[in-house]
């Protein structure tokens, strides 16, 4: 799904993503303030018809990092796969109609709430709409088969879990995941593009590791990295897979001081889940 | 963190059986269900990332305070370990370390497996992959250089994917890098110079026989040999000169500002000819002859500016010591109007050859004539006043458009559009008491907006059918003026950041002025695009309405037969046969001009646009704004209206057979966690409805 091709080349979180002002006294102390000015899901939320467009493609935006979550109810929902491919797609293609926007208000909560609260409705009326528009029929323009087709890097989900859980915290598992997976996708490409793949390929195994659970003289040994400057490393690495994940999350909330609620709604619900 | 890598490992060979099975599988494509799924030793979770990291154990991180880091201070941070490059594999390539990472992908030096041969190799950064146009672009790179063999071009030896499913290629190392890195070598020495960018030459023009245009040479792209020969690189802006592959960047300026010429910095893509890459070599030529680029500028816009508005600089003005005959071959290339350059980039080799064996060259500097009718170009408001004030009638009109105006040019398009600035002149004349209020006031300083408001105005002379117009204006403030029989507006999309809009209702015609770029937002020097949503007044909107039906003014001279207006119209339908309300049918000149509308489909799924001018253009499906199909090269003829319909059928891949017309379509993908997609070829299936001018659509697995 991709709406930004009414204009050629634009980039896709052109204006959208967070934007981050870092003001002149920041120094170099490792803390430079990040001021969460525009969330998609804000922007979403406070469009007007003029950025209306804008919203739109922050909205397509969402949900195509967000489709796997969805795919996962509707399928625990208790449809096959073929089924919830299509009812994916025309859910989405419901959403993304111009008219979604306008119901979007304030008063909805984040996205994840919203979405998981309009897929719900979605799906309560979808079983008189499947025998009658069987494979998507009028809206099957949006591609999930597509996005689902690829190689992804998949979850893995006892298969206890999958049976007994209810939908909705299958949802919430499969956001979590998606919300953890892209920041350290993101945290992978800021390292390969400064030649420094090598060092997120060692260090990543170990961003949630305590000092004690693995041999920094080791680790050294292999990369003719001295301890020190490692130990450093190690240390600035966790410190932006932090930032990166609470700008991924903050994409999803209305304001920033939500984030930190967020996250721990989600660790929440993979303790309630996955134990 | 794992307790058994092994479980981690089945896992993963499980998921990749994935694609093998059969639909009644239990598995979904979201989640990989397992029996016994590996646990994290810290907190037990057993909801683990294909890498084997905790997601619950990676969230929490997300808690523990730290402060906040930024992209830019962690970058500072990273540059800390200052250890040799650790090595790695990509396929068959001990990667040795990284050596060049451009805008779209990162070069290594790196060693191939078995042969231990040296060679680089250039991939994708997989956050680029999610750019529509990244993938198509190395796609193309690829394909355009192992379509060339020629000693000075660089070679191509592999083209594999890495894991993670991004593309790369293994090519040539150079030992001795680039020309840029190099500069010192050739500074005072002309010959060396002009032995160099001979060879230069000779590979451009073979490329160009080969179909290809460079459009991107520039001293970091001419690599150097171990015996210090020229080697053309970098493809990844090129253009096949079918014209087919140019579809997610044809409004998009590509190419390095001080190098690149000013039609390809101010156009569509398939402005670009095998010209512009005469311009580039004229501009490295100069640039080694001279320590400096033709045009310097705080920033790569004002660089491109300074092109297109001023000649370039006299080589001796800066280098006085040079040979008159270097001078006037740089002279020759950086000429702004394409026709006036070297007609080949083999020209500008022979020349230089020529020098270099003592004959005379064949550039000559430019007449008078030349000079006359470049100022006319330049000045053409002035000129119509003067028209207006000394000359009179239509003789004097038509004097103009055949001396001035109907140069003939490389490109074979244009001379469909060589009368506009003449449509120009009588829309001057006729309102001499409308002073454009509405336009930003230095516009007459703004040659190439100038020009784009004469295409425009020209192609909207007619009422065209309700819907968005716009304007692909190559300017730091685009703006557009709305046709006659259109009341009301809205600024659909601009990609100019701060687009505002100003709409007038004070003139007969009212005006839009949209998108100014603030200056910190110069470093993107594209092209600016401009769409609104326009309304007609009633009056004019019922289908049977002369007003829009009538031909549009023609310019005194032409025929009027062969220019008469083209309509184009068709169905689009789902794949029950529904028709599909609300599509929006995008149509865009493919013939030069930068011209596009957009149609909606009705509630019947028709649509229709009158009052095209004839020509070739592009038509591009969106339904929900996203592309569904396009077809490349929609003839529509004059007073006569071409049939395209757009039909969806869900078609098994397997199931059917690869006949008729092929055509490109969007398909979206994902690369990693990354969605993208890219245009591929496809079948329509050979479902042509009966009767002439008429072609349907068949787009296949949607």
């Amino acid at each position: 799904m991709r709406l930004t091709f009414v204009l050629v080349q634009q980039g896709k979180n052109q204006n959208l993503s967070v934007v981050e002002r870092e003001t002149s006294d920041q120094g170099g102390d490792g803390h430079p303030p990040r001021e969460f000015v525009t969330t998609r899901w804000s922007l979403i939320l406070s469009a007007t018809s003029w950025e209306e467009q804008k919203a739109r493609e922050a909205l397509a935006e969402l949900c195509r990092i967000y489709w796997r979550p969805t795919f996962s109810f509707v399928r625990r929902w208790g449809y096959s796969i073929e089924d919830a491919k299509d009812l994916t797609q025309e859910f989405f293609a419901m959403i993304l109609k111009d008219n979604w926007l306008g119901r979007a208000d304030r008063d909805r909560g984040r996205f994840r709430s919203f979405l998981l609260r309009s897929l719900r409705n979605f799906l309560i009326n979808a079983a008189e709409r499947t025998s009658a528009r069987k494979r998507g029929g009028d809206v099957q323009f949006v591609s999930v088969d597509d996005w689902t087709a690829e190689q992804l890097s998949r979850l893995s989900v006892r298969m206890q879990a999958f049976e007994t859980l209810p939908p909705e915290q299958l949802f919430d598992l499969a956001w979590a995941a998606t919300v953890a997976e892209h920041a350290l996708q993101r945290l992978r490409e800021e390292c390969e593009s400064r030649g420094k793949l090598w060092l997120f390929q060692a260090l990543s195994p170990h961003l949630t590791k305590e000092r004690d659970e693995f041999s920094y003289s080791e680790l050294s040994a292999r990369l003719g990295v001295n301890e020190a400057a490692l130990k450093k490393q190690l240390h600035h690495m966790r410190r932006r897979y932090r930032s990166l994940l609470r700008t991924e999350v903050s994409q999803t909330v209305d304001k920033p001081s939500e984030v930190d609620d967020e996250i721990r709604y989600l660790c929440a619900c993979l303790a309630r889940g996955i134990d | 963190m794992m307790k058994s890598a092994t479980s981690a490992r089945a896992w993963r060979e499980e998921s990749t059986n994935f694609h093998s099975m059969n639909s009644d599988s239990p598995h979904n494509k979201a989640a990989s269900v397992v029996e016994q799924a590996a646990k994290c030793d810290k907190c037990n979770a057993t909801l683990l990332l294909e890498s084997g990291a905790c997601v619950h154990c990676l969230l929490r991180k997300g808690l523990q305070g730290e402060g906040d880091m930024s992209a830019t201070h962690y970058e500072r941070l990273l540059a800390e370990v200052d250890t040799p490059y650790q090595s790695w594999w990509l396929g068959n390539y001990e990667i040795l370390e990284q050596i060049g990472c451009g805008g779209m992908g990162v070069i290594y030096r790196a060693r191939q497996r078995h042969s231990q041969r040296i060679v680089a190799v250039k991939r994708v950064l997989s956050y680029r992959a999610d750019s529509p146009g990244a993938l198509e672009r190395f796609r193309r790179e690829a394909q355009a250089i192992a379509s060339l063999d020629h000693p000075h071009i660089l070679p191509i030896y592999e083209v594999s994917q890495s894991e993670d499913g991004l593309p790369f290629f293994s090519m040539k190392f150079a030992e001795q890098g680039s020309l840029e890195d190099n500069l010192a070598l050739f500074r005072h020495d002309p010959r060396k110079c002009a032995q160099l960018m001979a060879r230069v030459g000779r590979a451009v023009e073979y490329a160009h026989s080969r179909g290809v245009l460079h459009r991107d040479i520039k001293p970091g792209n001419i690599l150097l040999n171990d015996r210090g020969e020229p080697l053309v690189s970098d493809f990844g802006l090129a253009k096949l000169l079918d014209g087919h592959h140019d579809l997610t960047r044809s409004l998009t300026t590509f190419g390095t500002a001080g190098y690149i010429a000013p039609e390809q910095a101010e156009g569509a893509a398939s402005d670009v000819t095998p010209a512009a890459d005469v311009y580039s070599l004229g501009a490295v030529l100069f640039k080694l002859l001279a320590g400096r680029a033709p045009f310097l500028g705080p920033n790569p816009v004002s660089i491109i500016r300074q092109a297109s508005e001023a000649p370039a600089p006299r080589l001796r003005s800066l280098a006085p010591s040079l040979d008159r005959d270097l001078e006037i071959i740089c002279a020759r290339c950086l000429e702004r109007d394409p026709d006036a350059r070297y007609q080949s980039a083999g020209d500008f080799a022979e020349d230089l050859e020529r020098w270099l064996d003592g004959r005379p060259i064949v550039a000559r500097p430019i007449s008078p004539a030349a000079r006359v009718y470049r100022w006319v170009q330049r000045n053409p408001r002035l000129v119509a006043t003067g028209v207006a004030g000394l000359v009179s009638g239509a003789t004097a009109v038509s004097l103009l458009q055949s001396a001035l105006f109907q140069a003939p040019r490389l490109n074979q398009a244009h001379s469909r559009t060589a009368a506009l600035p003449v449509r120009w002149i009588n829309e001057t004349k006729s309102q001499p008491s409308h002073p454009p209020i509405d336009e930003p006031s230095h516009r007459q300083a703004d040659k190439n907006l100038h020009k784009i408001y004469q295409d425009l105005f020209t192609n909207l002379l007619s009422p065209i059918e309700p819907g968005r117009i716009g304007v692909n204006a190559p300017s730091k403030e685009p703006f557009l003026r709305m046709p006659a029989g259109f009341n009301e507006a809205r600024l659909v999309n601009s990609d100019a950041p701060n687009a505002k809009m100003q709409v007038s209702s004070a003139t007969p015609r009212p005006a839009i002025v949209a998108g100014t770029r603030q200056e910190g937002a110069e470093s993107r020097p594209q092209a600016n695009k401009i769409t609104v949503t326009a309304s007609a007044p009633s009056a004019n909107t019922g289908p049977d309405n002369s007003a829009r039906h009538r031909a549009p003014p023609t310019a005194p001279g032409t025929d009027k037969a062969a220019d008469g207006p083209a309509s184009l119209q068709g169905f689009v339908k789902d794949s029950k046969g529904e028709p599909i309300q609300g599509a929006d049918v995008r149509i865009e000149a493919r013939d030069g001009r930068r011209f596009f509308t957009t149609v909606r489909t009705d509630s019947k799924g028709r649509y229709f646009s009158r009052g095209l001018p004839p020509g070739v253009y592009r038509v591009t499906l969106l339904v929900n704004g996203e592309v569904k199909a396009s077809v490349m090269n929609t003839q529509t003829n004059a007073n006569r209206p071409t049939d395209l319909n757009f039909d969806f059928k869900r078609i098994s891949q397997s199931g059917s057979s690869s006949r008729g017309r092929r055509h490109m379509v969007w398909v979206p993908s994902r690369t990693g966690s990354h969605i993208g997609g890219s245009w591929v070829e496809v079948d329509d299936g050979g479902a042509v409805h009966s009767g002439s001018n008429v072609q349907t659509v068949t787009a296949r697995n949607w």
